[in-house]
C-alpha cells in the first residue's frame, strides 16, 4: 500500500504505521531570502517602496522598482506587493482568499424560514428573491459552480409569495 | 499578471472531506475540497454562506505524509459491541432482534465500505510555513492523491533520492536542517493562534445549565429538567472542545487552569447527582429495579424538591454559575490578548 518513493515505518510511540516523503524544498537554503542591499551610491536605483534599499527588479505588473524584501515571486513573474493587494481586491481574478456564496444565502433564505411553520417565509421569500436578483451575475466561487441554486431560490421564494398572496386574498375575499 | 492569473482557473478535483475546520462541532457544517491547479493546490473550505481557499504551491512543498488512525477500528469496536450487547438483551428478554438486528445492517455496510475504501488515514502537506491537513479519510484514495502530488512535485524540485525519512532526511545535509515535528491541527502562524471561541462556548453552557437549574428550582416542575440535562452534556462537549485548542494553543494560562477546573465540578456534580440517585432509589424500595422507573421517580422528585433532594438543584445552580462568571472573565481577557497577538501577526 506504500505510496511510490515513500516506505512505510511505524511510529514509536503509537506503534501505526505511516508514510513520509520529503521533498529537496526541505533541504533547500537557497531559498531563504535575499540580503537586502542598502543603496549606497548617488544614481542606484532605489526600491519605490523603501528609498534607502538598492531596487534589485522590476515589478512584472505595474513596473515599479522593488528590492529583495518588496519582490514577491510568482510563477516566473515578480509582483509588488501593492499589486498583489489590488489583485485582492478587483473581482475576476484567481487569487481571492475567500467568495461570498450568494446563491446559498438565497436559497437558505427561501427555505429555512419556510420549515418554521410557514408564516416567517413571508420576510424570508423576498429577501431571497432580492438575493436573487441583487447578486445573480456575481460569482460565488472561483472554481466552476452552475446557477442552479439561484433558479431554485428565485423559483422557492415566488412560489412563496404566490402562495402568501393566495392565502391572504381567500381571507379577504372569504 | 491577468493572464497569469486566469491561467490557474483549471482545477481538477481531487478530494473531499466533511468533518473539517476548526473543531468537528462546527466542522459538521463545513467541508474541504482540494483541486489541483496548474502549480499548485488549491484546499477550498466550504461553510455554507461563504468559501475560503489556501494554496499551497509545489514548489514551496517539504513533505507529504500519510498516517493510518484507529477511527475504523474504534467504530468497529463500537457497533460489534452494539449489536452483540443488544442482541444478547433482547435474547434475554425473549423479544425479537430488532435494534440489534438494525445495528448488524449496518455494521455489515460499514464492513463493505471499510473493504472497498481501505482503513481510515490523516495526510498531511507540509511547507516551510506551514502543514495542512489533507482532506483524505481513507487510505485507497490517499494513495491516489499522495502520488500525483509527489510526481507534480517531483517534476517542480526534482527528487531527494535515497531521502526517505526516519526522523531526520538521510542525505548529506543531515546535519544542517533538523525536521521539526509536525503538530496536528497547526496550519499557519494565523490559525496557531486561538481566538477562544470553545471556551467562550463552555462559560455558555455553564450560564445555561445555571439559568436551567434555577428555572427547575423556580418552577419546580419536570418541564425545565430536560434543558437541564442537555446544558449539562454540552458543558461536556465543549469542555472537550476547549481542552483540544488550548493543547494546540499552548499559552491559555488561567483559562486553561479554569477548564480543567470546571471538568473537575463537571465531574463533582455528576457524582453527587449520582448519589442523590442510589439513595433516593434506597429509600423508596417500591419503584424497585425497573431502570425507566427509577429515573422518572427521581426527576419527578427533584423537579418538586422532595425527597432529600432540595439542596441538589440549588447547589447545581451556584456552582454553574460562579464557574460561568470564571470563565468568562479570563475568556474575555484571553480574548484581548489574543486579538492583540492576532494583530501583531
Amino acid at each position: 500500500m506504500d505510496p511510490q518513493g515513500a516506505s512505510e515505518q511505524m511510529c514509536p510511540e503509537c506503534d501505526t504505521p505511516y508514510w513520509i516523503h520529503v521533498f529537496p524544498g526541505m533541504l533547500d537554503a537557497e531559498r531563504a531570502p535575499a540580503a537586502i542591499e542598502k543603496s549606497t551610491i548617488e544614481g542606484d536605483a532605489s526600491c519605490f517602496f523603501h528609498a534607502s534599499n538598492k531596487a534589485v527588479i522590476p515589478c512584472s505588473s505595474c513596473g515599479r522598482f522593488l528590492c529583495s524584501l518588496c519582490d514577491i515571486p510568482f510563477g516566473e513573474a515578480h509582483i509588488c506587493p501593492k499589486c498583489i493587494e489590488r489583485s485582492q481586491d478587483s473581482e475576476k481574478n484567481s487569487m481571492k482568499n475567500q467568495v461570498y456564496q450568494y446563491d446559498n444565502m438565497a436559497l437558505l433564505t427561501a427555505i429555512l424560514p419556510a420549515l418554521f411553520f410557514l408564516w416567517p417565509a413571508l420576510i424570508g421569500a423576498p429577501i431571497s428573491l432580492f438575493i436573487t436578483i441583487k447578486y445573480f451575475k456575481t460569482p460565488c466561487s472561483i472554481l466552476p459552480r452552475s446557477k442552479i441554486r439561484f433558479y431554485l431560490a428565485g423559483l422557492l421564494a415566488l412560489g412563496e409569495i404566490a402562495l402568501f398572496i393566495f392565502f391572504i386574498a381567500a381571507m379577504v375575499y372569504g | 499578471m491577468g493572464d497569469m492569473m486566469t491561467d490557474q482557473q483549471h482545477y481538477t478535483k481531487l478530494n473531499s472531506a466533511y468533518l473539517s475546520g476548526p473543531g468537528c462541532l462546527f466542522g459538521l457544517l463545513s467541508r474541504t475540497r482540494l483541486f489541483l491547479g496548474k502549480d499548485h493546490l488549491l484546499f477550498a473550505t466550504n461553510s455554507i454562506i461563504k468559501e475560503e481557499y489556501r494554496r499551497v504551491y509545489f514548489r514551496d512543498i517539504q513533505m507529504i505524509s500519510m498516517q493510518v488512525t484507529g477511527f475504523s477500528r474504534l467504530l468497529h469496536f463500537i457497533l460489534i459491541f452494539l449489536v452483540l450487547g443488544l442482541g444478547i438483551r433482547e435474547f434475554v428478554n425473549d423479544v425479537p432482534f430488532g435494534f440489534s438486528g438494525a445495528f448488524l445492517i449496518v455494521t455489515i455496510i460499514y464492513w463493505l465500505v471499510h473493504w472497498g475504501r481501505g482503513e481510515t488515514c490523516a495526510c498531511e502537506v507540509r511547507t516551510r510555513v506551514q502543514s495542512l491537513p489533507l482532506p483524505i479519510g481513507r487510505l485507497k484514495s490517499a494513495k491516489i492523491v499522495l502520488d500525483l502530488i509527489r510526481e507534480r512535485t517531483s517534476e517542480v524540485q526534482g527528487s531527494l533520492e535515497g531521502q526517505i525519512m526516519r526522523g531526520g532526511p538521510a542525505g548529506p545535509d543531515k546535519k544542517s536542517e533538523p525536521i521539526p515535528p509536525i503538530r496536528r491541527g497547526m496550519q499557519n502562524s494565523k490559525d496557531m493562534i486561538y481566538m477562544g471561541h470553545s471556551h467562550g462556548l463552555l462559560a455558555g453552557g455553564w450560564f445555561f445549565l445555571a439559568i436551567s437549574s434555577a428555572l427547575v428550582f423556580l418552577n419546580e416542575g419536570l418541564m425545565f429538567l430536560y434543558p437541564m440535562l442537555l446544558s449539562f452534556s454540552c458543558i461536556g462537549i465543549f469542555s472537550i472542545l476547549s481542552i483540544a485548542n488550548q493543547r494546540r494553543a499552548e499559552a491559555v494560562g488561567v483559562l486553561g487552569s479554569l477548564t480543567w477546573v470546571g471538568i473537575f465540578i463537571w465531574a463533582l456534580q455528576a457524582i453527587v447527582v449520582y448519589i442523590y440517585f442510589i439513595r433516593h432509589a434506597l429509600m423508596n424500595p417500591e419503584i424497585g429495579m425497573n431502570p425507566a422507573k427509577s429515573y422518572i421517580s427521581f426527576f419527578e422528585a427533584v423537579g418538586s424538591g422532595q425527597g432529600g433532594t432540595e439542596y441538589l438543584v440549588p447547589g447545581l445552580m451556584g456552582t454553574s454559575a460562579a464557574m460561568g462568571v470564571l470563565i468568562l472573565v479570563a475568556w474575555f481577557l484571553y480574548r484581548q490578548r489574543a486579538v492583540k497577538m492576532s494583530e501583531d501577526v
